[in-house]
């Protein structure tokens, strides 16, 4: 049924040409049972009229920022730079708020981290390089479009900031190796949830992981785990390399500031696939 | 399915109400069965959403996961309901009695369910509780694994014919009623119920149609239904989310209070049913033959618990080959025994087989009840033939042995020959089986001339399959070593749950 | 197809707007295949659950939230981190070597999802890759297309990877479980079904661009699930072949919608609302041309198709025994009616040649029953 008004409104009279027959029958237990029934529904018709909205009313607000955090007092957005300072990649805010929680103190949720997004962008345009840095969305190396899943920071250079087809993975090599570093250098220090972050990584990677004879895992070693992501880095790294560096070339040439760190909007792109076709 | 099923059917369909399709049940019914209703969240392997459990109607216990997809609170589900049902077979281990290897409970547990979805979500259960670790980081608490042990005993137990420690209350209805409407459709408790005893003041028709609408009767589970996902469970779950996230105790409490409001009003209506079939089952005479096959089962329980108590390791994830040809070989063997059984039991039964040319019955029309010939070793045995016409299309060959019951268990006679003539079939049969000797013929031996009788092939008693020797040590003997599953991958599954419903 | 088909199915259609075939509806054509109801309605774009509701018989499918969110999650699971997680299994199962790692997300280009954009840049892709000119091996969601019935469908599968062996493969990711090996066979047909109509399209594709498309797509799909009762993906190969076969000549019998048309009573139509706007047809006057089509209900209808409840009511009230499913109703070869197996079992009417023997084994289990009637009268 499309309506949900429409099936509410059903519901509610299927129920209570049942209760009619159960009390005619004079069966308390099943009419009272179909009473409890009507009860929800007629309460979920009259939120749907109050909101017009399916009832699911957030009685308590989505939880947000808490007040007062473990005494960091950084805005957002310098978590996300911090965290994506320590990849050294771009970054699925998925992966910034886990490296975030892992390594840094302060609350980052990914819902805040996606408004912040929009934010930027206007920030950019109404005075353009009054911040030190802004947040952008990484560039496809061909249609130099903005790749929005993914987060970089517009220090860093294009080569960087670019996506071709090798440079997910390439990507997440080597911020599993930053990630990796981090655990190393804090030791003993290091949190669970930064232990839990590189072994969840790392288990992804050959032999990064040492599985014992009966099939154990044990704790990942930073230092094996630098090694085994690195081993597979060189296999991709120089191909990697080369198309990042010819989309680099190409958005030099063809785009103009704001489009380097924001990507081409679509009419440019077609212009592109018309000039390339 | 039979021609006489079939046609059970037919005439359900035609009258519009259930009919019977045995004289008896065919399943002991527990003086105070366990009625457990497993709810499931739909898209989640193995999450438990809430369980109803109580040994009798007013005595129901609710349990519910608020965020069944936290696993901490799956697990300390899992111990509540472990608890509970734990709790309940233990109380079968009191009476004891026989010596040695025939030492047994006099009583065994029964969990009764609404429909297989149940026994395949306890089985779900019980295969994520029973190789928990209750130590080290990912510990759960002592009777998780106990309990998913004892229920992957009583899932593997149902598999076998004829037994009743776990049963699905639909398939219990199913052998003693046959409804004008699908098997699939028999799958559902409600509308199961609407044919067999429609709630009063209802038709069959009215009550097929309520039975279907989530409504009137919302499902009995294990999932429930996309409506009642969408409009009141998801949005209860949210707020009881938000509270926890928010570390607001009160409200915590409200949203959970709720929550539990809510799936009670949900799971009430199939617990009403579950008893009301009950009692309906209870009003079927029991089969002869079920105390017999309800014998197995306590030689089953008591052979379990004493592996429990000497700390018996988990049950295996997967048979062996030779485990699995083992294993297929008993479950075939329990259905013969069972379906012939119930056959020698019920006329009912045995008239399906009787359809089919699998078993005859008729009156004696020739009879020479002093036939003696002369055995292999020389010796003058007795050998009676009696020759029965039938109506019925025998199909078996010269030379089958049979049983009759309508005759004493010793009796056992062999086919000779089964010729048609006219409309009907004349089978000559030899009583090879308590007639007496030559000198001392037994008096009621052989059917009289004239005399009503039926019989049917003899299941026989078949010498256990032989298996190779490597795999020979019964299951419950085998040391640490030989079970690899027990599993050190586990380990690798606690963590990867640790992380895993991080979204 | 020729245009008075075509206009013919319009027709039928009426005022409401085309539904195109998905890969859920193309996956619904492998149950029961004969129903000439289905054809015409699924052929016609027709709305079926919107027929079935006007008709008074509302279907019951709905898909909970909780599903569709586990779904949602787990693929994205599966795909985060540059797909680390896929690329693990997939390196696992498919053998991909590490070089392979190469990735296209196909979800749009540049920002602009429309479904015939998308396609042609999947094509271009997927043809370039196949010709062995490629640079990846994962297409994330590429979109895909299959003429159905004279009309393009346009299909999107999780992933499909490319591997150096120059073969394709379709990659569902489903979020049911794998347990200790094994995943729950309904779930798992239902989900090969859905990657045949893929692998169909994806053949189409490389046929049309000369590229031998057997050798091309490999009928093995690649099932990535849950592993246990956890969230670490797993996969396992299923064999697609005979599905794939199956639905190849569903679909070929799609395009002989003619000759289902041509016997169709003139000005038929299945519109709800013949003068516009409101849903207002009599409901009568549905039903009488609904009826005028063969339905082949069966109770697995009732898993598979929006229209089960209408079609169900309707074999109830002509007391046809498709009611009680195909167990029961081979047992009565040639008889189609509870009425007439009454009829024949109570001697009331005399069995047709080829039913005599089938009447014999009814009359004979009905003095069975009789007997027992006789003899249990009462109880229960
Ligand atoms: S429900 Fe009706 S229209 Fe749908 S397939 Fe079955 S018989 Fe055909």
């Amino acid at each position: 049924m499309t309506d949900p008004l429409d099936a509410l409104e059903k519901s509610i009279s299927t129920l209570r040409r049942a209760i009619r027959d159960a009390a005619t029958a004079g069966d308390t237990e099943r009419a009272g049972e179909l009473r409890a029934q009507l009860r929800r529904a007629e309460k979920a018709w009259d939120t749907l009229i109050d909101t017009g909205e399916p009832a699911t009313p957030p009685l308590w607000p989505e939880p947000q920022a808490a007040p007062v955090v473990h005494g960091s007092r950084l805005p957002a957005r310098e978590h996300v730079h911090r965290a994506l300072m320590l990849l050294g990649t771009p970054a699925a805010p998925k992966l910034i708020v886990s490296v975030h929680e892992a390594f840094f103190s302060g609350e980052l949720s990914a819902s805040k981290l996606s408004s912040l997004r929009r934010d930027e962008e206007r920030s950019y345009r109404s005075s353009p390089g009054a911040r030190p840095y802004y947040l952008c969305p990484a560039l496809a190396h061909d249609l130099l479009s903005p790749v929005r899943a993914l987060v970089t920071i517009s220090t860093w250079p294009l080569e960087q900031r670019i996506i071709g087809p090798l440079s997910q993975r390439t990507d997440f090599l080597t911020g599993t190796v930053g990630v990796a570093q981090a655990v190393g250098s804090s030791g003993e220090a290091a949190t669970p949830a930064a232990v839990r972050l590189l072994w969840r990584l790392a288990a992804t990677i050959p032999d990064a992981i040492v599985r014992s004879a009966s099939g154990l895992e044990s704790a990942p070693d930073p230092q094996r785990v630098i090694e085994a992501a690195q081993a597979e880095l060189d296999v991709h790294t120089d191909a990697d390399r080369a198309t990042r560096a010819e989309a680099a070339r190409r958005a030099r040439k063809s785009l103009s500031d704001d489009q380097q760190l924001f990507g081409s909007q679509l009419h440019n792109v077609m212009r592109l696939q018309a000039q390339r076709a | 399915m039979s021609m006489v099923s079939a046609l059970a059917r037919v005439q359900a369909m035609e009258s519009m109400t259930a009919v019977k399709v045995t004289a008896f049940r065919h399943r002991r019914l527990s003086d105070r069965p366990l009625v457990v209703i497993p709810l499931t969240m739909a898209g989640e392997a193995g999450a438990p959403l809430a369980a109803m459990v109580g040994s009798s109607k007013r005595n129901a216990t609710l349990l519910v996961v608020a965020q069944p997809r936290n696993r901490d609170q799956r697990f300390a589900f899992a111990a509540d309901l472990g608890e509970l049902v734990t709790e309940y077979l233990n109380s079968f281990r009191q009476d004891r009695r026989g010596e040695g290897e025939k030492s047994r409970y006099s009583d065994a547990p029964q969990l009764l369910v609404p429909n297989t979805g149940g026994i395949k979500a306890l089985a779900d259960l019980a295969r994520m509780c029973r190789f928990r670790s209750t130590t080290g980081p990912y510990a759960v608490a002592d009777v998780v694994p106990e309990f998913g042990m004892w229920l992957t005993f009583l899932v593997e137990r149902a598999e076998q014919a004829g037994t009743c420690l776990l049963l699905p209350v639909t398939g219990m209805l199913t052998e003693h009623w046959a409804t004008g409407q699908s098997t699939l459709e028999d799958q559902n408790l409600a509308s199961l119920m609407a044919w067999i005893s429609p709630p009063p003041g209802t038709d069959v028709a009215q009550a097929m149609a309520d039975a279907e609408s989530p409504d009137i009767c919302p499902p009995a589970g294990p999932t429930t239904s996309p409506q009642f996902d969408n409009r009141d469970l998801a949005p209860a779950i949210k707020r009881f989310d938000a509270a926890h996230t928010a570390g607001d105790t009160v409200a915590l409490a409200a949203a959970q209070a709720e929550l539990r409001e809510l799936i009670a009003e949900q799971i009430q209506p199939t617990w009403r049913l579950m008893w009301d079939a009950i009692s309906l089952l209870r009003s079927v005479p029991e089969a002869p033959r079920a105390a017999a096959r309800f014998g197995r089962d306590c030689a089953a329980f008591t052979s379990y618990s004493d592996y429990r108590d000497g700390g018996g390791l988990p049950q295996r994830k997967r048979d062996t080959a030779i485990g699995a040809a083992r294993r297929l070989d008993r479950l075939e063997q329990a259905l013969v025994d069972f379906e012939s059984d119930m056959a020698f039991d019920d006329p009912f039964v045995l008239a399906d087989r009787r359809s089919v040319g699998e078993a005859f019955a008729g009156t004696v029309v020739d009879a020479d009840p002093g036939r003696v010939v002369l055995s292999d070793s020389n010796r003058r045995v007795l050998r009676p033939r009696v020759t029965i016409r039938t109506d019925d299309p025998v199909r078996l060959a010269a030379g089958t042995k049979l049983v009759s019951p309508h005759m004493p268990d010793s009796h056992k006679a062999r086919i000779v020959s089964v010729l048609p003539e006219g409309g009907t079939m004349l089978v000559t049969v030899e009583v090879t089986g308590g007639m007496g000797t030559p000198r001392t013929p037994k008096a009621d031996g052989v059917p009289a001339l004239d005399r009503h009788i039926a019989y049917l092939p003899d299941p026989g008693w078949r010498p256990a399959a032989e298996f190779p020797a490597s795999d020979s040590t019964p299951w419950t003997h085998h040391s640490p070593a030989q079970v690899p599953d027990a599993d050190a991958t586990e380990s690798e599954n606690a963590a990867a749950e640790g992380w895993g419903h991080d979204d | 197809m020729n245009a008075p088909v075509d206009d013919r199915l319009t027709a039928l259609r009426g005022s409401a707007q085309r539904r195109a075939y998905n890969a859920r509806s193309l996956a619904a054509l492998e149950n029961n295949p004969r129903c000439t109801l289905r054809a015409l309605l699924d052929a016609s774009g027709s709305d079926k659950a919107a027929i079935a509701e006007h008709a008074g018989y509302p279907s019951a499918f709905g898909q909970s939230t909780f599903a569709l969110a586990r779904g949602n999650a787990f693929e994205a699971l599966v795909k985060a981190n540059g797909y680390a997680e896929l690329l693990r299994v997939l390196r696992e199962t498919l053998g991909l070597t590490v070089p392979e790692v190469g990735n296209r997300d196909l979800n749009d280009v540049g920002g602009d999802s429309r479904q015939e954009i998308r396609h042609t840049h999947t094509t271009r892709l997927l043809v370039k890759a196949a010709q062995g000119s490629g640079d990846s091996t994962l297409y994330d969601h590429p979109m895909l297309r299959l003429t159905v019935g004279g009309y393009a469908v346009f299909l999107e599968p999780d992933l499909v990877a490319f591997r150096a062996d120059d073969r394709f493969y379709i990659v569902e990711i489903k979020s049911f479980p794998i347990i200790d090996g094994q995943a729950d066979p309904v779930q798992v047909k239902s989900a090969t079904t859905q990657a045949c109509a893929y692998v169909i399209a994806l053949r189409d594709m490389l046929r049309q661009a000369g590229i031998d498309p057997e050798a091309a797509v490999s009928d093995q799909i690649v099932l990535v699930a849950p592993k246990d009762f956890t969230n670490r993906p797993t996969a396992a190969f299923v064999d697609a072949r005979k599905q794939v076969a199956a639905l190849t000549r569903q679909l070929a019998r799609l395009e002989r919608i003619k000759d289902l048309v041509e016997l169709l009573p003139e000005g038929l139509t299945f519109d709800l609302a013949p003068d516009g706007g409101q849903a207002q047809r009599p409901v009568e006057e549905l039903t009488d041309a609904l009826d005028q089509v063969d339905a082949t209900y069966r109770p697995d209808c009732l898993n598979h198709c929006e229209m089960a409840f209408y079609c169900r009511a309707r074999a109830r009230e002509d007391a046809s025994l498709d009611i009680l499913g195909p167990e029961a109703r081979e047992q009565f070869g040639g008889v189609d009616t509870a009425t007439m197996v009454m009829g024949l079992a109570r001697g009331e009417l005399t069995p047709t040649a080829d039913q005599s023997e089938m009447a014999i084994a009814l009359r004979h289990a009905a003095r069975l029953r009789a007997e027992l009637d006789q003899a249990y009268r009462g109880a229960a």
